[in-house]
C-alpha cells in the first residue's frame, strides 16, 4: 500500500506493507535515528514527533501515519547548527551510548514546544516513556531543563567544579568525624522552576580534591565527548545504520523446553519457502565445543556449548536459525520446522542442581572442563588464609547468615545484532555489538573453521552492553550463514530473546559465617557460595571467583576461607554483568556485617571502620583468587584509599545522624510510613591484573592532529573521550585535535575488551605510553628544526614545540616537515600495556528510603555514593558512570527480576513487566568523587565503571532495617516480598 | 510481523460496513499500544485491522449538562488530560491518565482500546466504573447501550460480538461537586501492572452528605464495583467506623488471584488498605477531613 507523510517537512508518498511498523519503513527510508529498543515500544528509542506529539514508531503502523506528519532528530540540525536542546544534551554529559538519545530529545521538545518552563517533574514525565540504562536520568533531566532555560534566554549554567573541604584528615580517623568542623560548601542557587531536587545544578559531581592531584589541561577537565556530536544529532553510526544490497535476515528457532533431548528435526517444509536460504541446525552444522565467555586464551572452561547441539537445556536456548529474504519469512519459516523433542526433567535452583538424584544437565561425551557433571558442578573453588576453624574457636562470638541473590539481565537498549558479510578479499565481516571484538574474533575462528586472519570484526558504536556483550553471542551463527548463503546477514535479538537467550546475572546462595571478638574485630570468616551458572558455564568460573574477592577483601580478618560450587541449573545462562560477582558479594557481606554490628550492640560504621582494609593491607586472598596464576608473586598492598573520606561525606550528604531520630523514622502525620537510612562500604577492582592488555598506535596528520587507534572498545562508557584526553594532555594539544577511532581487529592494535573496570587504567595506560613516545619523536624533530643540540628540555604546548629558550614550532610545522620536507618520515608509535595490579577503587554507599508497611512499598528518597577512583580522567563522564551504575544497582535491589513458570519459561521478558527505573521514579541522586593518586594508573586513575552496582542492595537492605526493624535477606525488595516480611509471613 | 490487511473507514457506518464480513480474525485498530505488540508476540494473528481513528463518532470528547461526557472510544487517553470539562466534573479520570503508562503511550493508547481489552487491573476502566458509564455499541442490529458493568466478562472477554465495535461510553453528569481517588500498588509508579487498586469518588449532594462508588482493579476477574462499600458511605455521617467497614466491603468484594505478579493473599491484605486510603482521600478533598 502507499501512504502519504509529511516527514520533516518534506511531502512523501512511500510504499510499504499493511503489516510493516513505522518504525521499519522510518529507517528503510534512511531516518536512523529512530531505533529498534523493544518489540512493545516500552523501550521508547523508536519515539518520533506525529503532529507534534511524541509516539512510539515501534508500536505504531506505517499506515496509521497515512496523512499525518513526522519530525525525527534529522530535522533538528539541518544545516550546522545544532537544536538548543541537542547542545544541552551535549554540554551536560547526557550522552552515554547515545542509543536513545534523539528520543529523549524529541520527548524534550514536544515538552518544551507546550511548556517553556517546565518543573523537574514535568520533565521527568516527559522523559518517563524512553527508558535509560546509562545515565540514570540525573543529566538528560538537567540538560531539558538547561535548554529551556536557554530557549527562554537566559544564560547557560556554568560548569565550575563543584570542590568540597576533606572532612577526615590525613592521620586522623573516622571515630572523630563527630568533632571535625562543617566544611564549607559553596551554595548553589536553586532553580526557580523545580521542586526541591536540584537536579540542576549537578553536572559535576562534588568533590574532594587530593592536594597532591596533578593540575593539568585536558585531563581531570569535563570535557564533551569525542561522539557527542554524532550521537546528538542520530547520526548512521550503530550496527544497525549500515544496509547491504541483498542482506538477508536471520531468525532463531529456540526450545520451548527448559531440558529436552532433540530426536529430530525436519526443516524440509521451512527449506521449501521461497525466500528462505538456509536452516541450520545440529545436522549440518559442524559440532565444536567452546566457551562463549569473551575472555583471554586459553577461554576459562567448560567447554560446553557447541553452536547447535542436540540436546536444549533452557527455555531460550539455541535449536536452529533460518536466514530469508524477509524477516517475515523467516519468522514464517521457524514456524515450519518440525523438532521431535524428549522432554527430559528439569531444576532450576542451584540447590536442587546439587541433590541426589537432580536430572544431569550436560552428559554429552564431548564436554571439556567440568568438575562434576554428573552432580552439576561445573567448579568447586576454594581459597583459604590462616585456619578459620581455629579462628572461630578464638572468637567471642560466632555469626552466620545465608543470603540469597536472584537473577537480572543487563538489558542494554540496543540488544545484541551482528550483520556478517563477505567483502571483496572474500574475507568475513562481522559488524557487531560486542565489548570484546578481538576475543570474537579468535573465539569465532574454529567455529566456522575459518583461519583467523580471513576473519574481520568491527565494532561500531554500541547502545550499551554492561557485560552481556562480553560474550561471543551470535557472531558464530551469522558467520555459518553467510557461509552458508554466500549472502550478507543480519541477525538482531528482539527483546524477549534478549531476556531469554542471551545472558544474565548468576543468582547464589551465600553463607557468611563470621568470628569476632567482643571489641568487634573479626577474627575468622568463611564464605560458602551456591553459584548457579544455569545451562552453560560460560563465565561461571570468574564471576564466582570475584565473588569470593570481593565477598573477602574489604574487611581485614586473619583467618579466611572461601568454598564455592559452580552450579548448572536449567535457567537462561547468566555470564558477565557489570559487577561481576561483586554486588551479589557484597549484599550479603555489607549485610552480614550491619546484622553482626547489630548484635554486638556497636555502631555499623564504627564496626566496619575498624576492620575495614586500609593504606597499607595486604589484599591476602587475591592471590588464590586471581584468573592469572600470580603464584609467587608479591602480596598487593592498599597503596591509595580514600574510603574514610567516602564514609564521611556520605554520612554528611544523607544526613546519617536521622536514622538514630526516632520522630523521623516514624513520621507523626504519616502513620503508615517508616524512613530509614542505609549504608554499604563498597571495594571494587581495577582490571584483572598480568592479564587484561590493551594497545594503541598514534600518528601525527599534516595539519598536527592526530589519529589515535585503540581497541578498547567504547560502548557508550566514554572511554573513547578519555583515552583522547590522555592523549591530548601528552601531547599538547586541545582534545579536537585528537581523532580517536576504536575498535576494529584490522585497524587498531589489540585489546582485550571493555570489562573488569580496565579501560581507563589499562587502555589508559597504553595511549598514556604511546603518546609519550611519539611526544619525544616530536621533541626530537622540533629540536632538529629549532637547530637545538638537546631537544630533552623541548616542552609540548598549546600545539607548539616549545624549547627551553622560548623558541618554537607548531605541531603543524613539525609535521609538515617530517611528512614532507626533510628527512621524511611518519612520526608515529605504538605501546601496549598491562599491570601486575589491580588497585581497588572504595566507595561509601548511601540511601534513604520510605517503607509503607501496610503495602510493603518501599520508595527510595535519595541515594548517596561516594567514590574514590583516583583522578577521574573526566568528571562528567565519570560522574555518569556513578549515576547509571547506581540506577542499574537500585532496580537489582528493589524491582528488576525474571520471573518463571513452573517449567522453566520467563513470564516477563519485557521491560514493562521486568521492571526497570524510568526518569519519573527515580530518587535523588548525589554524587562525590573522592580523589585520591593512585601512582600505578594513568593520572593517578582508577576504575569507576563497576564499583556503583556494589552498594546500592545492602544499603537499601540497612535502610529498610532502620526503618523497620525487618531483616530480609534476599533481594528484590518487591512490595510483596517487604509485606511478607512486614507480616511474617 | 505477520501479513494483514488494514482498513481505514471515515465513518461510523463505514465502519459498521467492514464489521458486516468481519470473522473472528478481524481486530478494531485504535491506538494500537496493547493490540500491535500482541501481534508482534505472536498471540493475536488478524487478517483485517480497522482503524477507528478517522471515524468522527468514535472520536468525539464532549461534555454537555445534559447528557454528561461523552468519551469516543478512539480518542487518546493525552485528550483527557487537556479536557477542563474532564477537569472541572470528572477529576478522578484525570488522576488516573496521569500515571497511565508514558507519554507516548497516553499519546496513542486509547479509552475504547482499554474497556476492550478487559483486563482485571485496567485503572482507567476502574475509574470509569466509578461513573456508572454506559457503553455505546454499534452493529448489524443497530445501536445498542449497555452499562460498563455488564460489559466487562472476565480477562480479555466483553459484551462485543465480532461484528459489533464499541463507539463510546457516556458517564451521566453529576450534578454536583465530584472528587475522586485512586489508591494502588505497583512495582514502580509506571509502566507495569497494577496489583492492586481502588478508585473512589464522591458527588456531593448537600453538606456532608454525598453520593459515593466505589471500584476495585486487580482483585477480580474484572474491575467491579464495590456497592456494599457505597451503600454504607452513602449511609450516614462519615466516620472512623464507617470508613473501616466500607473498607472491610472491599476485602470482602475481593475474589483476588495468585498470578506471576503477585499472591492472592497479599492481594487481598491491600483491598482494605487501599480503599481506605482512597475514602480518606475523597473526604480529604470534599470535607478537608477525614485523613
Amino acid at each position: 500500500m502507499k501512504i502519504n507523510v509529511n516527514i520533516n517537512g518534506i511531502d512523501q508518498t512511500l510504499e510499504c506493507a499493511a503489516g510493516e511498523t513505522l518504525l521499519r519503513v522510518l529507517r528503510r527510508e534512511g531516518y536512523f535515528s529512530v531505533r529498534f529498543g523493544s518489540e512493545t515500544g516500552e523501550s521508547g528509542a523508536g519515539a518520533i514527533l506525529m503532529d507534534g506529539e511524541l509516539v512510539n514508531a515501534e508500536v505504531m503502523l506505517a499506515a496509521q501515519a497515512d496523512g499525518h506528519r513526522i519530525e525525527t532528530v534529522e530535522a533538528l540540525s539541518q544545516g550546522r547548527r545544532l537544536h538548543p536542546i541537542q547542545e544541552a544534551f551535549m554540554r551536560t554529559g547526557a550522552i552515554q551510548s547515545g542509543y536513545s538519545t534523539p528520543a529523549m530529545i524529541l520527548a524534550a521538545k514536544a515538552l518544551l514546544d507546550k511548556n517553556p518552563n517546565p518543573t523537574e517533574a514535568e520533565v521527568r514525565d516527559a522523559l518517563s516513556g524512553v527508558l535509560d540504562r546509562e545515565t540514570g536520568y540525573v543529566k538528560p533531566v538537567q540538560a531539558v531543563l538547561e535548554a529551556a532555560a536557554i530557549l527562554r534566554g537566559e544564560d547557560p549554567t556554568p560548569i565550575e567544579p563543584n570542590v568540597l573541604k576533606p572532612i577526615t584528615l590525613p592521620g586522623r580517623d573516622l571515630d572523630e568525624y563527630g568533632d571535625a568542623a562543617p566544611p564549607s560548601e559553596p551554595e548553589f542557587p536553586v532553580g526557580s522552576d523545580g521542586p526541591a531536587v536540584d537536579t540542576r545544578r549537578r553536572a559535576l559531581p562534588k568533590f574532594v580534591v587530593a592536594p597532591e592531584a596533578p593540575d593539568l589541561k585536558v585531563v581531570g577537565k569535563p570535557q564533551i565527548k569525542v561522539d557527542a556530536l554524532k550521537l546528538v544529532k542520530g547520526n548512521p553510526a550503530f550496527v544497525d545504520d549500515f544496509e547491504m544490497r541483498g542482506m538477508l535476515h536471520a531468525k532463531l528457532l529456540t526450545s520451548p523446553h527448559a531440558h529436552a533431548r532433540i530426536l529430530d528435526i525436519d526443516d524440509s517444509e521451512a527449506l521449501a519457502m521461497p525466500g528462505v536460504h538456509a536452516v541450520l541446525h545440529y545436522k549440518n552444522t559442524p559440532r565444536v565445543p567452546y566457551a562463549s565467555g569473551g575472555q583471554s586464551h586459553p577461554n576459562p572452561p567448560p567447554y560446553d556449548q557447541v553452536s547447535f547441539d542436540n540436546k536444549v537445556r533452557y527455555v531460550g536456548d539455541r535449536v536452529a536459525v533460518v536466514a530469508a529474504e524477509t524477516p517475515e519469512i523467516a519468522t514464517e519459516a521457524i514456524k515450519r520446522i518440525k523438532v521431535t523433542y524428549e522432554v527430559l526433567p528439569a531444576v532450576f535452583d542451584e540447590n536442587e542442581a546439587l541433590k541426589e538424584g537432580a536430572p544431569v544437565i550436560h552428559d554429552e561425551p564431548d564436554l571439556e572442563g567440568a568438575y562434576d557433571p554428573a552432580r552439576n558442578i561445573v567448579h568447586h573453588i576454594e581459597a583459604r588464609v590462616g585456619d578459620v576453624e581455629e579462628g572461630f574457636e578464638k572468637a567471642d562470638y560466632v555469626f552466620e547468615h545465608t543470603y540469597r541473590v536472584h537473577q537480572v539481565q543487563q538489558c542494554p537498549i540496543e540488544p545484541h545484532i551482528c550483520i556478517g558479510y563477505w567483502d571483496a578479499d572474500e574475507r568475513l565481516v562481522l559488524r557487531t555489538s560486542t565489548q570484546v571484538p578481538f576475543h570474537v574474533r579468535r573465539m569465532v575462528a574454529p567455529l566456522l573453521g575459518l583461519p583467523l586472519k580471513r576473519i574481520r570484526v568491527i565494532k561500531p558504536r554500541i547502545g550499551g552492553g554492561f557485560g552481556v556483550k562480553q560474550e561471543m553471542l551470535i557472531e558464530d551463527i551469522v558467520g555459518h550463514l553467510v557461509m552458508v548463503t554466500g549472502r550478507p546477514v543480519k541477525l538482531e535479538l528482539n527483546r524477549a530473546e534478549e531476556f531469554m537467550s542471551s545472558r544474565t546475572r548468576h543468582p547464589q546462595t551465600i553463607t557468611f559465617k563470621t568470628g569476632v571478638t567482643k571489641d568487634g574485630r573479626l577474627v575468622a570468616q568463611r564464605m560458602r557460595v551456591i553459584g548457579n551458572t544455569g545451562a552453560y558455564g560460560t563465565h561461571g568460573l570468574t564471576v564466582q571467583i570475584v565473588t569470593g574477592l570481593r565477598g573477602l577483601s574489604t574487611y581485614n580478618c586473619p583467618n579466611k576461607e572461601f568454598v564455592c560450587d559452580v552450579v548448572y541449573t536449567n535457567i537462561p545462562v547468566p555470564g558477565a554483568y557489570r559487577g561481576y560477582g561483586a554486588p551479589q558479594a557484597h549484599f550479603a557481606l555489607e549485610s552480614h556485617m550491619e546484622e553482626i554490628a547489630e548484635a554486638l550492640g556497636m555502631d555499623v560504621v564504627e564496626f566496619k571502620r575498624k576492620n575495614w582494609i586500609k593504606v597499607g593491607d595486604p589484599m591476602d586472598i587475591a592471590p588464590q583468587l586471581g584468573e592469572r596464576d600470580t603464584e609467587g608473586a608479591a602480596l598487593p598492598i592498599i597503596m591509595t584509599s580514600g574510603l574514610a573520606e567516602c564514609v564521611a561525606q556520605g554520612m554528611k550528604a544523607i544526613g546519617w545522624e536521622r536514622r538514630n531520630d526516632p520522630n523521623w523514622r516514624q513520621p507523626p502525620d504519616r502513620p503508615h510510613i517508616r524512613r530509614g537510612i542505609g549504608m554499604a562500604v563498597c571495594m571494587h577492582g581495577t582490571a584483572i591484573p598480568g592479564l587484561d592488555m590493551g594497545g594503541a598506535s598514534i600518528k601525527i596528520n599534516d595539519d598536527g592532529s592526530f589519529n589515535l587507534l585503540v581497541g578498547a572498545t567504547d560502548l557508550g562508557t566514554g572511554s573513547d573521550t578519555v583515552l583522547a584526553q590522555i592523549a591530548a594532555e601528552v601531547l599538547g594539544v586541545p582534545l579536537e585535535d585528537i581523532i580517536i577511532y576504536s575498535s576494529d581487529t584490522d585497524m587498531t592494535p589489540f585489546d582485550t575488551g571493555a570489562y573488569a573496570s580496565s579501560t581507563t587504567y589499562i587502555s589508559g595506560m597504553a595511549v598514556k605510553k604511546a603518546a609519550e613516545e611519539l611526544r619525544e619523536q616530536i621533541k626530537e624533530r622540533a629540536g632538529l628544526m629549532l637547530g637545538l643540540e638537546d631537544w630533552a628540555g623541548v616542552r609540548l604546548e598549546d600545539r607548539r614545540a616549545i624549547a627551553p629558550d622560548g623558541r618554537s614550532v607548531t605541531l603543524e610545522e613539525v609535521a609538515l616537515n617530517s611528512l614532507h620536507h626533510q628527512d621524511q618520515r611518519q612520526l608515529m608509535a605504538t605501546a601496549s600495556y598491562v599491570s601486575p595490579e589491580s588497585p581497588p577503587p572504595f566507595a561509601g554507599q548511601f540511601v534513604e528510603v520510605e517503607v509503607d508497611i501496610e503495602t510493603g512499598q518501599v520508595t527510595v528518597k535519595k541515594m548517596v555514593m561516594a567514590v574514590d577512583c583516583g583522578v577521574a580522567i573526566n568528571p562528567i563522564t565519570a560522574s555518569g558512570q556513578v549515576e547509571g551504575g547506581m540506577t542499574q544497582a537500585l532496580g537489582y535491589a528493589h524491582c528488576e527480576e525474571m520471573v518463571y513458570d513452573e517449567n522453566g519459561r520467563m513470564v516477563n521478558p519485557q521491560f514493562g513487566p521486568y521492571k526497570i527505573y524510568r526518569a519519573d521514579e527515580m530518587p535523588e541522586i548525589e554524587v562525590y568523587l573522592v580523589q585520591t593518586v593512585e601512582p600505578s594508573g594513568p593520572f593517578g586513575a582508577k576504575a569507576v565503571a563497576e564499583i556503583p552496582k556494589d552498594g546500592v542492595a545492602p544499603a537499601l537492605a540497612n535502610a529498610v532495617y532502620n526503618a523497620t526493624g525487618v531483616r530480609i535477606r534476599e533481594i528484590p525488595f518487591t512490595p510483596e516480598r517487604v509485606w511478607r516480611a512486614l507480616h511474617s509471613c | 510481523m505477520q501479513p494483514f490487511d488494514y482498513v481505514r473507514p471515515r465513518s461510523l457506518a463505514e465502519v459498521a460496513q467492514l464489521l458486516e464480513e468481519a470473522d473472528a480474525q478481524t481486530c478494531i485498530l485504535a491506538g494500537g499500544t496493547h493490540l500491535l505488540p500482541e501481534i508482534e508476540l505472536g498471540r493475536i494473528r488478524p487478517r483485517l485491522l480497522i482503524d477507528i481513528k478517522a471515524a468522527p463518532e468514535l472520536n468525539e470528547l464532549r461534555y454537555t449538562n445534559s447528557e454528561g461526557l461523552t468519551l469516543g472510544a478512539a480518542i487518546p487517553i493525552s485528550q483527557l488530560l487537556t479536557s477542563p470539562e474532564v477537569r472541572r466534573h470528572y477529576p478522578l479520570l484525570q488522576e488516573v491518565a496521569r500515571i497511565w503508562g508514558s507519554v507516548q503511550v497516553r499519546n496513542r493508547a486509547t479509552v475504547g482500546g482499554n474497556i476492550c481489552q478487559a483486563s482485571p487491573a485496567a485503572d482507567m476502566v476502574t475509574a470509569l466504573l466509578c461513573f456508572d458509564a454506559e457503553c455505546r455499541i454499534f452493529g448489524p442490529e443497530g445501536e445498542r447501550w449497555t452499562p460498563l458493568e455488564r460489559f466487562l466478562l472476565g480477562p480479555g472477554r466483553t459484551a462485543l460480538k465480532p461484528n459489533e465495535v464499541l463507539v463510546s461510553v457516556r458517564l451521566p453528569s453529576l450534578g454536583g461537586k465530584s472528587v475522586g481517588a485512586y489508591r494502588f500498588v505497583r512495582k514502580g509508579k509506571g509502566g507495569h501492572v497494577t496489583l492492586a487498586g481502588v478508585a473512589v469518588r464522591a458527588v456531593a449532594i448537600s453538606h456532608g452528605v454525598a453520593s459515593w462508588r466505589m471500584a476495585l482493579a486487580g482483585l477480580a476477574s474484572s474491575p467491579k464495583r464495590v456497592s456494599e462499600a457505597e451503600h454504607i458511605l452513602e449511609a450516614g455521617e462519615l466516620n472512623e467506623h464507617a470508613i473501616h467497614r466500607a473498607a472491610q466491603k472491599a476485602a470482602d468484594a475481593a475474589e483476588p488471584i495468585d498470578d506471576a505478579r503477585a499472591s492472592a493473599r497479599y492481594r487481598a491484605a491491600l483491598a482494605p488498605v487501599l480503599a481506605e486510603r482512597s475514602i480518606r482521600a475523597v473526604a480529604r478533598q470534599m470535607w478537608g477531613y477525614g485523613a
